[in-house]
């Protein structure tokens, strides 16, 4: 499978697109917009609009989330933003403020 | 296929599988900074600023100004390559933009169009910033009134870059740095020569000898300028100044009679251009 990983060290300021999973560990400004699933990994942080099939947050986002699928945030994760997903899972611990749109 | 490139020079150390990873359907825009190893199977659009390896693969496209620690590419770079260590164009790479590191190596097989730089960058720019503080110092502090001082500084300086028989090549050769200048001064005379076919041939032989001692303030902006570049390495290589300072006098004659020729070679057009006004109410 073809992912396309950030690493921690790695700062982008600007706009990432694809058709594949997508794992940050680093830090994203500007906008994410990817199909397949998006992963922001512990210590990640990511300042953009989100769009994804399926999100998964352990560290931090800034932004709005906009998932075809799902959206997950993990315990120990920090979401500022609106989401907008069909199914939206907020962990135990996790940090949220914003809204929630799930289509009704 | 991120294995491939691990025989190659900057390699060694990004051994271990990176962890970053740019996958071939991903494509990034904008700004890309890091202290890790990058491998770029997809596209990124920007400026890449790396503290370690960048890796383009077969596949990967970069349409950006890249500065990283190694650079090697075996996918399509458009865009200029400025590594601290090496670069490495493999047998599928292409590039068309400039390279600039140390250590360079094109494999057969690789398409590059650009110019190639291995002159280290800091050392490069460090020699600039010295000559031009010290250039600039020195012509400020003695600006309009001592101009005749300033000249004979420069001449010595340049005098005592090269050794004794270099010398007379070496002016000739510095004075051509500045092409544009001179280009686009010789354009203006071409030109004016066109309608007027007669007179302009016929002034220049005759004008020169005495416009060379009307006008002195031309000649003096025309060396600070040249010799700025030159000097440096005078001002390196000379440890003793009390060997300058007895020099400085008759430099002054000997710089003089040294420039002519030169001034004749290139800094010709300018004075023509706009002396000729001059000479004509003169006359």
């Amino acid at each position: 499978m073809a992912t396309t990983v950030i690493g921690t060290s790695i700062v982008i300021d600007g706009e990432i697109s694809g058709e594949e999973h997508l794992v940050v560990h680093g830090t994203v400004k500007g906008r994410i917009n990817v199909r397949d699933s998006l992963v922001v990994e512990n210590g990640g942080l990511v300042e953009a609009t989100v769009e994804s099939s399926s999100i998964t947050v352990n560290g931090t986002v800034n932004g709005d989330i906009s998932a075809s699928e799902r959206a997950e945030l993990r315990p120990n994760s920090t979401v500022v933003g609106d989401i907008r997903a069909p199914r939206i899972l907020i962990a135990d611990g996790a940090s949220f403020k914003g809204t929630v749109d799930m289509g009704g | 296929m991120a294995q491939k490139n691990k025989n190659h020079l900057p390699s060694p150390e990004g051994s271990a599988e990176a962890v970053t990873h740019i996958g071939p359907g991903t494509r990034v825009v904008g700004r890309l900074a890091g202290q890790e190893d990058l491998r770029v199977h997809g596209t990124i659009e920007g400026t890449i600023r790396l503290a370690a390896t960048l890796f383009v693969e077969p596949e990967g496209v970069i349409l950006a100004e890249v500065h990283a620690r190694d650079v090697v590419v075996s996918g399509t770079v458009v865009g200029n390559l400025h590594a601290d260590n090496a670069i490495v164009l493999t047998a599928s790479a292409r590039v068309v933009g400039d390279l600039r590191s140390p250590r360079i190596s094109v494999e057969p097989g690789a398409a590059f169009r650009g110019a190639i730089s291995m002159d280290p960058p800091d050392v490069e720019a460090l020699e600039a910033e010295a000559a031009a503080s010290r250039g600039y110092g020195a012509s400020r502090s003695g600006s309009a009134p001592t101009v005749r001082g300033a000249i004979s500084e420069r001449a010595t300086d340049v005098r005592r870059a090269a050794p004794a028989p270099a010398r007379q090549q070496q002016q000739p050769q510095s004075v051509r740095l500045p092409p544009r200048r001179a280009q686009a001064f010789t354009a203006a005379p071409g030109r004016a020569s066109g309608p007027i076919v007669s007179p302009a041939p016929a002034r220049e032989p005759h004008n020169w000898a005495p416009r060379e001692p009307l006008r002195p303030a031309l000649r003096p902006a025309f060396h600070e300028e040249e010799t700025i570049i030159v000097q440096h390495p005078a001002i390196r290589s000379s440890d003793d100044r009390s060997r300058r300072r007895v020099e400085a006098l008759p430099a002054a004659d000997h710089g003089h009679a040294a420039d002519e020729p030169r001034n004749k070679k290139t800094a010709r057009p300018k004075p023509l251009a706009r002396g000729k006004h001059k000479v004509e109410r003169v006359d």
